[in-house]
């Protein structure tokens, strides 16, 4: 079941307004998709084209039903003067959900991620892994049915790294669709069911990595291999 | 030598290039016709009237109040270096260059102060002439103490602020060393006015301590990120005073704070778990702890009351309802900025919720700052009973200017992020 569609014809910027174009893909229930792509293909105009953070947009966007999204920016974004639990109150407040229920699991999360000690502490004073465990934590409090994740493994240390993706497949077993941007290829090719490869703001390729390796003729290949053999082409 | 002269030319001209931009996206032909020029011809024709009969209330401030109405003016001045983030690539190494900068950004500062001085000596020289009866020698003799008194306090007051981490002990250190300062200067002023080989002595004491300062400050090392912060807030305060509806964010210091200062351990200023009541609370906690922020607002406040005290009464009653618009404005920008801060854009968020949580917010915040415009303006009219009579109209007219305002501000101002395009 699809969970989130995207048709898109272009979308862009005033000064750039075909920055994407042809874009058309969804994610269903369950899956895990890998939005791949060199610097400037275009994933970030993307992702903020599905969060309706654009104007210039000729296209159309739709979750199933009112389904409720998680968006983990590839910077991590704060109030500086708002501790990590009020960022948290402010997240669960926006989906208006029952206070006991996101504090149970707050707390769990922040047992999980090793930042219970820093619950009242400034964000801004933190490093910048622990930064980026904060916003995994606040998306995953939300227990959304549709994670748009961007870059996220940026500043994990290796241990945050697998509690991440650990928690990432709990949600995928639960029924999130979870659209993922990365360049880390290597993880990428393990954990995602699906990917999208784009190069010069349009799809060049996409379906699992047995399609890719069809459509690059590359037998075998490793995700890194096709996706760089798909660019040479696509140049 | 040239390359210092260079940058520091090109980061001046930058600069004020872009005050001007934000000043003319501010003040079109409406704000100049229908408040700065009005504003202005009011100011000099009070001047005028000052010149020929001094306000009644100045009769009853003793000299001392008048030499300290023109120190605390003359600390309005900053003392700039000009440096950007980007030098601790490029120029950082060099050490000339950056001396080079930060001596012409301390010489436009002196040069600024000097400017501040003269013109605040000028507005008070009416009491100072008619009321004190200074002569023209002891006035210049005044200018002369004034700036180099402001001028080593501009070195102490920025010394303080760099090598005092902690906020609570560095306010506590600035106001001891102004009040130590203040004495001084008074005191040097009345040995002055007396006798000109103590005004000499005084001179040559405040010189030698400046060219020390001077130097102190030139040859201070690990205080780099901090000169760029400050940098940095100066510009943006400037441009968040001016540009209404945008909000300006505070400056991401680089020394931060592990803790908050007020409502510790994420404690709640609201109780109430409706999403509205959350928002207006996160939102009052973001404001409340930002000192910058209640630096301003008790500035709008402060200037509202000074011309409530100061102007003749018809303009008190415009200067009350003017103080209330501004409030409501200038605080509404501040909501801009944080509705807009990208932690709140990661969720979607009910319309309806972010309009009333933006109506509650300002109500909460805006209140307190105009009851306290109204009670001095009635107090200023009518006497201590006026001023509560007043209290109660503020309240009212409080929620009347919210009412008036709301087409502007709370209706098609808050965004959803909706996911259907």
């Amino acid at each position: 079941m699809n969970v989130l569609t995207i048709n898109i014809k272009n979308a862009g910027y005033p000064d750039n307004k075909e920055a994407i174009k042809d874009m058309q893909f969804s994610v269903n229930k369950g899956e895990l998709v890998g939005l791949i792509g060199a610097n400037g293909a275009g994933k970030s105009t993307t992702i903020k084209t599905i969060l309706g953070l654009l104007k210039d947009v000729d296209g159309t966007v739709s979750f199933e039903g009112e389904s409720r999204y998680a968006y983990v920016p590839e910077h991590p974004v704060f109030y500086d003067s708002l501790t990590l639990w009020e960022h948290l109150e402010l997240a669960a407040a926006s989906f208006q959900l029952q206070t006991e229920e996101w504090i149970e699991r707050a707390e769990k999360l922040l047992v999980y991620f090793r930042l219970e000690k820093e619950k009242h502490e400034l964000p801004s004073s933190f490093s910048k892994g622990m930064k980026q465990k904060v916003m995994l934590i606040t998306a995953f409090l939300i227990q959304p049915a549709v994670y748009i994740i961007d870059e996220p493994f940026i500043g994990l240390d290796p241990r945050a790294t697998k509690d991440f993706l650990s928690l990432l497949m709990k949600e995928r077993e639960r029924g999130a669709a979870i659209l993922m941007s990365t360049h880390v290829l290597d993880t990428a090719e393990r954990i995602c069911d699906r990917f999208l490869l784009m190069a010069g703001g349009r799809l060049v390729a996409e379906g699992t990595l047995t399609d890719i390796q069809h459509t690059c003729g590359l037998s075998g290949a490793s995700l890194l291999d096709c996706f760089d053999n798909i660019l040479e082409r696509s140049l | 030598m040239r390359l210092s002269r260079r940058l520091f030319w090109h980061r001046l001209k930058w600069e004020w290039k872009h005050k001007w931009k934000d000043f003319r996206s501010v003040a079109d032909w409406t704000v100049l016709l229908y408040i700065i020029i009005p504003g202005m011809i009011i100011a000099v024709i009070n001047y005028v009237e000052w010149w020929s009969e001094i306000p009644v209330f100045a009769a009853f401030l003793p000299e001392p109040i008048w030499l300290i109405i023109l120190y605390f003016a003359s600390r309005f001045a900053v003392l700039r270096v000009f440096l950007q983030e980007a030098d601790q690539i490029y120029l950082l190494q060099h050490g000339k260059i950056m001396k080079g900068i930060m001596l012409r950004g301390i010489a436009y500062s002196l040069l600024q102060n000097v400017l501040i001085n003269g013109f605040t000596l000028i507005i008070l020289l009416p009491f100072l002439f008619i009321h004190l009866g200074y002569s023209i020698v002891h006035v210049l003799m005044l200018f002369g103490i004034i700036v180099l008194v402001s001028w080593n306090m501009m070195f102490i007051s920025q010394f303080i602020t760099i090598k005092i981490p902690n906020t609570v002990i560095r306010v506590f250190a600035l106001a001891a060393v102004n009040g130590i300062a203040i004495v001084f200067y008074l005191v040097f002023i009345s040995l002055s006015l007396s006798d000109y080989l103590s005004f000499v002595a005084v001179i040559s004491g405040l010189m030698v301590g400046f060219f020390q300062l001077l130097k102190m400050r030139l040859s201070l090392k690990g205080a780099f990120f901090e000169d760029v912060q400050r940098e940095r807030k100066y510009y943006l305060s400037w441009t968040s005073l001016l540009v209404q509806g945008s909000g300006m964010s505070e400056t991401k210091s680089f020394r931060t704070r592990k803790e908050p200062l007020l409502f510790k351990g994420s404690s709640r200023l609201l109780k109430g778990e409706d999403p509205v009541t959350r928002l207006v609370d996160s939102f009052l906690k973001w404001y409340i702890r930002q000192f910058s922020k209640i630096q301003y607002y008790l500035q709008i406040v402060g200037v509202c009351v000074l011309a409530a005290i100061l102007l003749p009464v018809w303009v008190k009653f415009l200067v009350w309802l003017f103080g209330g618009f501004a409030l409501i404005s200038w605080k509404k920008a501040d909501w801009n900025e944080f509705e807009g801060g990208g932690y709140l854009m990661l969720y979607k968020w009910d319309v309806d919720v972010k309009t009333e949580a933006a109506k509650k917010s300002l109500k909460f915040l805006t209140l307190p700052g105009f009851l306290v415009i109204s009670y001095v303006t009635g107090a200023m009219v009518y006497s201590w009973t006026g001023g509560f009579i007043f209290l109660v109209a503020g309240w009212f007219v409080h929620k009347a200017l919210i009412m008036i305002l709301r087409p502007f501000y709370f209706e098609n101002n808050a965004s959803s992020n909706n996911a259907k395009i």
